[in-house]
């Protein structure tokens, strides 16, 4: 092989064009969603370890929103990704809470039956909401705690606001 | 990628773990080793529940008695589960998926071995903190519960709960209160095991 062209090819710009911008957009993508999941995980932790001072869950959940409209309206997360892309990220960054809370949700309507490992990762993943839950009047609608509707509904609605909201700002 | 390569090693670091299935460990990182291996990869939970369950309608229940029950295979420690007596018929019903409600006490009879206890209190003081549970119907389960937070409730952190009031310090010093933690405090607070079930 030609020794320029060799040396060419060890530079990663160098890849085929058409493998090159497939390569960095999945890694992106894997980033971003590794990213803010673990952002919400750390406010969920937050959250919890903070239960003594319920006033100071408050100032986590506002901060987590506050990074909410941040992921939503960011060139460098959401808003500078095409929108099946961001689908992507709003998805694999709620996976385990969507398809979890899904599954409640299928529960409490009878079509399967409730899985408790299923809860327990739902409300590890959306502790960060644990505030909100505490303000959920405690009603029942087809013999389920309100507080527990939304709990479940609950990343779906957020992977839904997340690609409503997206926008550059 | 330092969130994916933690992610991994925290799964590995849990599935190799080698400790004896019934045995939680003590220390907190330890036991949130042991917690995820049997809870996450083997899918022991609570514990394996009896086939025949134990005839508690005739036994001599009151309200604010403490029911204790144990199953093989819990992932946290020798006692699954821990509740109230609220009357005759019920108990304050605990789930991850339902939240804290009113079972019946035929919910209790399948554990494997089964303690009764009796705080020496006047019975008025105990059917008071049975009352104390029942106003707690319809609050949210999570297993994260802190004993200090006033949000969400687990079943060993409402039996601390409603008996802190006596005076009573159910929890055995326990930031994450476990019912082998009332178990244990029960062995030094003036509480009677007034009745036991084995199988």
């Amino acid at each position: 092989m030609n020794p320029a062209i060799a040396a060419d090819r060890s530079r990663p710009e160098a890849l085929l064009p058409a493998e090159r911008p497939r390569v960095v957009s999945a890694l992106r993508l894997l980033a971003i969603t590794g990213y803010a999941a673990a952002v919400q995980l750390t406010a969920g932790i937050a959250v919890l370890a903070l239960g003594r001072w319920p006033v100071l869950g408050w100032v986590v959940l506002i901060a987590w929103l506050a990074f909410l409209v941040h992921a939503a309206t960011s060139r460098h997360l959401l808003a500078g990704l095409p929108w099946w892309q961001a689908a992507l990220v709003a998805l694999g960054w709620q996976a385990p809470a969507l398809v979890f809370g899904m599954w409640n949700l299928a529960a409490f309507l009878g079509w399967v039956r409730p899985l408790d490992i299923g809860c327990f990762v739902l409300q590890l993943w959306h502790a960060v909401v644990v505030p909100l839950i505490d303000c959920c009047p405690r009603r029942e609608w087809r013999g389920v705690g309100l507080y527990l509707w939304l709990w479940s509904a609950g990343p779906l609605l957020l992977a839904v606001a997340q690609m409503l909201l997206r926008r550059p700002r | 990628m330092a969130f994916a390569a933690a992610l991994v090693g925290g799964l590995w670091w849990t599935a190799t773990w080698d400790g004896a299935a019934d045995i939680a460990p003590a220390g907190t990182l330890a036991f949130a080793r042991h917690f995820v291996h049997f809870g996450l990869w083997k899918g022991y939970g609570a514990g394996d529940f009896v086939s025949a369950p134990h005839d508690l309608a005739a036994t001599a229940l009151e309200p604010g008695d403490i029911l204790l029950g144990a199953n093989p295979h819990c992932v946290y420690g020798y006692w699954s589960h821990v509740t109230i007596v609220l009357d005759r018929d019920s108990v304050l019903g605990h789930d991850l998926c339902s939240g804290l409600y009113r079972a019946h006490l035929a919910e209790c009879a399948g554990y494997r071995h089964l303690r009764v206890l009796r705080p020496r209190l006047p019975a008025a003081a105990r059917a008071a903190a049975a009352t104390r549970a029942a106003a707690l119907i319809g609050e949210p389960f999570a297993l994260a519960a802190r004993r200090d937070d006033p949000r969400l409730w687990t079943c060993a952190k409402t039996i601390y709960a409603v008996y802190r009031e006596c005076d009573f310090d159910l929890s055995g010093g326990e930031t994450l209160v476990r019912p082998d933690a009332i178990a244990a405090a029960a062995g030094t607070a003036p509480v009677d095991v007034v009745m036991e079930f084995r199988r």
